[in-house]
């Protein structure tokens, strides 16, 4: 399957996001599959979820991260899954936004789960910067549209 | 759609997969039990101070697990306070706690935490002078192996 990302043509903006949103997203999601109980107590610690969804985020969400930023790696799938880092980075941020506004002192837990500085302000900025690469790459470098003729 | 269906089908399997093989103790299948920073510690001791603490000072030992694991093994004379269930569990052995003699609390291995808020419960209790069998019932039995094979 090919991909349908202009990067095959040579755009290196596009393939700098493609290869550095799913770099981010490996290394993320390696870090927290290595310690799942510690990423389940920043999961904890968020105050979003029920008990019992907990250890379903905490195992499989990292998963989710590293296949999705493998995608991108391979340049496989490129924009269903840049959507996807799109998505996820969103509920990251919001997830940190409203412990901010509740003022609870938590780490983000984004990268070396149960460890790390209580300051949600240098991840959200972090996000936001990701976010905006991501919607770079999904909405400034449009695929090409497939036509009859067009073998791609 | 597809590629997304085909990434959580991935996700689900390595999680499942990862979880089964590489870390069985992350029990998907139970509760997400936070373990808060403000408990308290105690001393920790090792299957010589056990013996000794038994012989010498009367102390009963605790087992913090689930029922069913007590009733399938459990250190000779060990009372059945499962963390879980304590305030059901200590109403029923509240007669054979000692106010003037040690508590000994154990678990699974050296990675459980239920010895730890078994110990802390009991502190709240009124019990000050415990300690927790770090190895738990995987370093009781190694000591029974060893035993065994350094007999005559």
């Amino acid at each position: 399957m090919r991909p349908d990302c202009p990067d095959r043509q040579g755009t290196p903006g596009c393939i700098l996001i493609r290869l550095g949103l799913g770099a981010v997203f490996v290394y993320a999601g390696i870090e927290k599959i290595i310690h799942p109980l510690d990423f389940a107590s920043s999961v904890y610690n968020y105050q979003l979820f029920p008990l019992f969804l907990i250890k379903p985020i905490a195992l499989f969400l990292p998963f989710f991260e590293v296949i999705a930023g493998g995608f991108l790696l391979m340049g496989q799938y490129q924009r269903t899954m840049a959507w996807w880092t799109l998505i996820l980075l969103g509920l990251f941020t919001l997830a940190m936004g409203i412990n901010m506004a509740r003022g609870l002192d938590i780490n983000c837990g984004c990268f070396s789960p149960g460890s790390g500085q209580a300051n949600l302000i240098p991840s959200i900025l972090k996000n936001i910067a990701m976010m905006t690469a991501a919607g770079f790459f999904l909405f400034a470098f449009p695929s090409r549209k497939k036509s009859s003729g067009n073998p791609d | 759609m597809r590629q997304t269906l085909l990434a959580m089908l991935l996700t689900l399997g390595a999680g499942f997969i990862s979880n089964t093989f590489f870390t069985p103790d992350f029990n998907l299948f139970t509760a997400y039990r936070p373990v808060s920073s403000q408990l308290l510690e105690f001393p920790e001791i090792d299957v010589g101070f056990l013996l000794d603490l038994l012989e010498l000072e009367g102390a009963v030992l605790i087992d913090a697990r689930d029922p069913v694991q007590y009733e399938f093994f459990h250190i000779p004379g060990a009372l059945s306070l499962p963390v879980d269930r304590f305030e059901e569990g200590f109403t029923l052995i509240r007669d054979q706690l000692p106010a003037d003699r040690p508590l000994i609390t154990y678990c699974s291995d050296p990675h459980c935490s239920d010895s730890l808020m078994l110990a802390n419960r009991l502190y709240t209790e009124g019990f000050h002078d415990i300690f927790i069998f770090k190895g738990g019932i995987e370093g009781w039995r190694k000591y029974q192996q060893n035993r065994r094979s350094h007999a005559p």
